[in-house]
C-alpha cells in the first residue's frame, strides 16, 4: 500500500457511558465512504449499545470489556466483578492484536493520547515497530476542559509525551478563532507542528445550511404549532432538565400551541424515564429513547432545547437551528465553555444549569419562539471537520 | 461469593438466534452463581440492543459473512476473507489469555466454522489447561446423515473427543436422543447432559406488557413469526393472502413480526396491503419479541430454538413452517415435536391458505385441539437452572442454600 491510498482505517472511540466519541468518529466514516468506498473502517468501541448508529459499508466493529469513568483519572469496569486493571489488561490486549493483525494504513485515536488509563501505550509502540507505514493520528475536540485542568491532567498523564513519540498528525475538531486548542493548552512547539484545526464534526448531509420551509399547520406562522426537540445525548444526566422543561411546558400551555419530543437517550434510568414519562401526562409531550433517529429530529425542530455536548451542538449548528442550551456544570468546563462562547456570538441561547428553573426556562421558550431566528453566518465556525478529516486521512492532505 | 470466570463464545451471521440463547444462559448463570464474571463473545452486529445482565460483558467479533439479515446488512470490512478470520482469532485468543476463565461454553453455531472452532479450542488447551470447555447443543440438530458429514469434514467428533468436558443439550433425551441420532461413540455420549428446554418464564418486559395492553381483549390473536431467513417474506404473503380471503369476516386479530431480512422497500409494500385489512398489527423483529408468543392463541412459526422453547413453556398450539434446506435444524425439530403432538408442521411447499384457514379455526373455535395437555407433561423446562447447577458441579462450587418457602 504506497502512502497517500489509505484504505485501511482503524479508529479508537473509548466511550463508556456515552456516545460521543463514537458520533463523531462514524460521521468522520460517512465521510470517508463517500471519498472512497472501498475503504475499510474498523471501529474500536466500547460503549454497550455500540455501534448504536448505522454503520457505513465496508465498516465493522469491535467492542471491548467496558469500562467507565467515574471521575477524572478513575476508572471501573461497568459490569465485571473484576479489577480495573484486569479489564483494562484484556481491552489493551486485545487492541495490541487487532492493531497488528489489521495493519492499518492509518490508526485514528479519538481524544486520549494513550487511551484510558494508558491502555494504548503498549499497543502505539508494538504498532510502531510491526507497521512502520501506519500513520498514526490523535482526533479531539473544539474543547478538552478547563486549560489548567487540562494541561496539568495532560503533563501529568505524559499525553503531551505520548503524542510527541507516536502520532504523526493532531486533528482538532473545532477552530481557532473560537477557542484556541493549542494556545490555550499550552501545547509544546513539536505538538503545535503536527496540529491541524479542521473545523466542526457534524453529520453532513446533501441538504445542509438554513432548514428548508416546512409546511405550517394552522394558517400564519405566528398561530402554527410549534414543535419543540428536547435532547441530552446518550441522557445519563439528562433527566434534570427535561424535568424543568415539562414543568415549563405546563406554564406555556395556554399561551403557546406546540408539540414536544423528550429524546431520553440511552442511558438514561428506566425509573428516570418513566417519572418523566409519568409527569407529562395532559401534555402534548412525547418521552422517547429515540436514540440514533433523534438528529433527524434536530432538523424538523422549531426549536431545539439540549445539553452542550459536542455532537449535539454541531447538529444544532449545522441546521441553523434556534437553541436553548443547558450545559452540564460538571465535573469537566467543557460543556460550559462551549455554551459560553458559542452563546456570545449568538448562536444560541443559554442558561446556566444552577440558574435553570422552570420559569425562566419557559419565558425564553416563549420568546425564542415568538421571534425569527437570526444567526449572523459570519459568526457561524467551520462545519465541515468531517469532510476535511476525512480527506486528510485518505491522502495526508485536504 | 465465587469469582468464576466464565467465557461464552457464539457465532451469529444467521440471525441473532444464538446471541440471544447465550444471552439469556448468560443471565441466569450471573443471577445463580454470586460473583462471577461472565465474558461472551459475539459477532452479531445488533448485540448492542440487548439489555445486559449484571456482571456479563461482551466482546464483538467483526463479521466474516453479511447475509443481509442484519438490521445494518452493510456491515463487514472490505478485506480478505482470511485477515477477518485472524482478526477473529487474535480477538478470541487475546480475550482466552487475559480473561483466564475457568469454564469456556461453546456454542453450537461455532462448530460450522473448523478452523476457528480448532484454534479456539486449542488456545484454550494450551493457555489454561485446568479450565473446563463445555459444549452446547440444540435439542436437535438436523438432519443425520448431513450432520454426520459435516461433523466428519469439520473434524467435529475428534474436538467433542480431546476438547469437551462436557456437552449440554438444550432438549430431552427422550425427545431427541442425540448420542443415538448421530451415532456418536460411546466417550462422547458419556459426555452429554440434557439440561431441558430454556424457558424463559419471569415477567415479560414492560414495553411488551403496554403493547399487549392494546390488543384488542375480545379477539384471539395470531403471533406470525417468520423468522429472519429467506423463506419468510413468502410466508407473510400467504398470511396475508390468505387474511384477504377471509375479507373482513376474520375473528381473529394478527401480529406480524416483520423478520429482519425483509427489506424497508417490500416493508412499506406489506404495511400498505396490510392496511386494508382489519385488526393486524405489524411489529419490527427484535429482542422482545419472543415474549409475545406467552400472550397469543396461535404462533405460526419456522420451529427455530428459541420461539419453541417459549411454545412449549407456555403451552401454546403452533404451526411450524420450517425451511429445511436453509434450516434442518428447525425442520427435525419441528417433525420431533409433531410426533409428540406439541405442534402441527407443515412444510412451506404445502403452506397455502386453506391450511392456515383449518388450523386457525382448530386453534380457536372447533375441531381436536393442535396440542393436547397430556403432551406437554413431560417436557423439561428448567434449562437455565439445570445448567447453573451443573456448571457449579463442574468447577467444585458447593450448591447453595435453598431458601424455601415456608409452606
Amino acid at each position: 500500500m504506497t502512502h497517500g491510498t489509505a484504505s485501511r482505517i482503524l479508529i479508537y472511540s473509548q466511550d463508556g457511558f456515552g456516545l460521543g466519541h463514537l458520533r463523531r468518529n462514524l460521521n468522520i466514516c460517512n465521510q470517508i465512504k463517500r471519498r472512497r468506498a472501498a475503504a475499510s473502517c474498523l471501529i474500536i468501541a466500547d460503549s454497550p449499545v455500540a455501534p448504536f448508529f448505522p454503520l457505513p459499508s465496508n465498516c465493522d466493529f469491535i467492542k471491548i470489556p467496558t469500562i467507565v469513568k467515574v471521575d477524572t483519572g478513575v476508572w471501573r469496569p461497568d459490569r465485571l466483578s473484576m479489577s480495573e486493571r484486569e479489564v483494562l489488561a484484556i481491552r489493551s490486549d486485545i487492541i495490541r492484536n487487532v492493531a497488528v493483525s489489521y495493519q492499518p494504513d492509518v490508526f485514528l485515536v479519538d481524544h486520549m493520547p494513550h487511551g484510558a488509563l494508558g491502555e494504548l501505550a503498549g499497543p502505539l509502540k508494538i504498532l510502531k515497530q510491526h507497521s512502520p507505514h501506519t500513520r498514526i493520528v490523535l482526533g479531539i475536540r473544539d474543547i478538552l476542559g478547563a486549560p489548567e485542568v487540562i494541561h496539568r491532567q495532560w503533563q501529568n498523564e505524559g499525553a503531551f509525551d505520548a503524542v510527541e513519540s507516536f502520532y504523526d498528525a493532531v486533528f482538532i475538531y473545532g477552530c481557532a478563532d473560537l477557542f484556541d486548542v493549542i494556545d490555550q493548552y499550552h501545547f509544546p512547539e513539536t505538538l503545535a507542528q503536527k496540529a491541524r484545526y479542521c473545523g466542526y464534526v457534524c453529520h453532513e448531509t446533501a441538504d445542509a445550511g438554513a432548514a428548508r420551509p416546512r409546511k405550517k399547520r394552522g394558517g400564519s406562522p405566528e398561530k402554527a404549532e410549534k414543535l419543540i426537540l428536547v435532547t441530552g445525548g446518550g441522557g445519563a444526566d439528562a433527566s434534570f432538565f427535561m424535568d424543568q422543561f415539562i414543568d415549563a411546558a405546563r406554564l406555556l400551555r395556554g399561551d403557546l400551541k406546540f408539540r414536544a419530543f423528550v429524546a431520553t437517550g440511552p442511558f438514561m434510568g428506566k425509573e428516570q424515564r418513566a417519572l418523566l414519562h409519568e409527569k407529562t401526562q395532559n401534555l402534548p409531550i412525547v418521552v422517547s429513547r429515540l436514540g440514533a433517529d433523534s438528529m433527524r429530529f434536530v432538523r424538523r425542530a422549531d426549536l431545539v432545547i439540549s445539553m452542550a455536548g459536542y455532537n449535539t451542538i454541531s447538529e444544532i449548528l449545522h441546521f441553523r437551528k434556534n437553541a436553548i442550551v443547558v450545559p452540564r456544570a460538571g465535573p469537566s468546563a467543557e460543556q460550559s465553555m462551549r455554551s459560553r462562547l458559542m452563546s456570545a456570538r449568538g448562536l444560541f441561547s443559554t442558561i446556566h444549569p444552577t440558574h435553570l428553573t422552570s420559569e425562566n426556562l419557559a419565558t425564553m421558550v416563549w420568546q425564542k419562539l415568538r421571534k425569527k431566528n437570526r444567526i449572523n453566518e459570519e459568526q457561524m465556525p467551520d462545519l465541515g471537520g468531517a469532510s476535511c478529516a476525512a480527506s486528510l486521512i485518505l491522502n495526508g492532505k485536504t | 461469593m465465587s469469582s468464576l470466570r466464565i467465557l461464552m463464545y457464539c457465532n451469529d451471521s444467521r440471525g441473532m438466534g444464538q446471541t440471544t440463547r447465550t444471552l439469556n444462559i448468560a443471565a441466569a448463570l450471573s443471577k445463580a452463581l454470586a460473583g462471577c464474571s461472565i465474558l461472551v463473545l459475539t459477532d452479531l452486529s445488533t448485540v448492542g440492543r440487548f439489555r445486559l445482565a449484571e456482571r456479563v460483558d461482551y466482546v464483538h467479533l467483526p463479521v466474516i459473512e453479511s447475509k443481509g439479515h442484519a438490521v445494518h446488512p452493510a456491515a463487514g470490512l472490505n478485506i480478505e476473507y482470511e485477515n477477518k478470520l485472524r482478526l477473529r482469532r487474535k480477538i478470541a485468543q487475546s480475550t482466552i489469555k487475559t480473561f483466564r476463565p475457568d469454564l469456556v461454553l461453546l456454542d453450537e453455531s461455532l462448530l460450522a466454522h473448523a478452523e476457528e472452532m480448532q484454534r479456539l479450542v486449542d488456545c484454550v488447551r494450551e493457555e489454561l489447561p485446568a479450565t473446563k470447555i463445555i459444549w452446547g447443543l440444540s435439542d436437535t440438530l438436523g438432519e443425520p446423515e448431513a450432520v454426520r458429514r459435516q461433523w466428519r469434514r469439520n473434524g467435529v467428533i475428534e474436538i467433542f473427543e480431546r476438547a469437551a468436558d462436557e456437552i449440554f443439550v438444550y432438549g430431552a433425551a427422550h425427545v431427541c436422543e442425540v448420542a443415538a441420532t448421530y451415532e456418536l461413540p460411546a466417550a462422547i455420549a458419556q459426555k452429554i447432559f440434557y439440561t431441558g428446554y430454556l424457558a424463559r418464564l419471569q415477567m415479560p418486559a414492560r414495553r411488551v406488557g403496554e403493547s399487549v395492553a392494546k390488543w384488542n381483549r375480545n379477539l384471539p390473536m395470531v403471533m406470525l413469526s417468520p423468522g429472519g431467513g429467506a423463506g419468510d417474506l413468502a410466508m407473510l404473503e400467504t398470511y396475508l393472502r390468505f387474511l384477504e380471503k377471509c375479507d373482513g369476516g376474520a375473528a381473529f386479530q394478527s401480529f406480524i413480526v416483520a423478520g429482519p431480512a425483509i427489506g424497508s422497500h417490500e416493508k412499506r409494500r406489506l404495511a400498505q396491503r396490510a392496511q386494508k385489512l382489519p385488526n393486524i398489527m405489524f411489529h419490527r423483529f427484535g429482542k422482545h419479541t419472543l415474549q409475545y408468543a406467552r400472550f397469543a392463541g396461535l404462533v405460526i412459526y419456522t420451529g427455530d430454538y428459541n420461539l419453541t422453547c417459549e411454545i412449549l413453556a407456555h403451552r401454546k398450539p403452533a404451526l411450524a413452517v420450517p425451511e429445511a434446506q436453509e434450516y434442518p435444524a428447525n425442520a427435525s425439530r419441528a417433525r420431533l415435536l409433531q410426533e409428540r403432538g406439541l405442534l402441527k408442521l407443515v412444510p412451506p411447499e404445502n403452506y397455502h391458505p386453506e391450511v392456515l384457514q383449518e388450523v386457525i379455526a382448530r386453534a380457536f373455535f372447533n375441531g381436536p385441539r393442535l396440542s393436547p395437555k397430556a403432551a406437554y407433561e413431560n417436557i423439561p423446562l428448567d434449562g437455565f437452572a439445570k445448567i447453573a447447577e451443573r456448571m457449579r458441579r463442574l468447577c467444585g462450587l458447593a450448591a447453595p442454600v435453598e431458601l424455601r418457602m415456608a409452606s
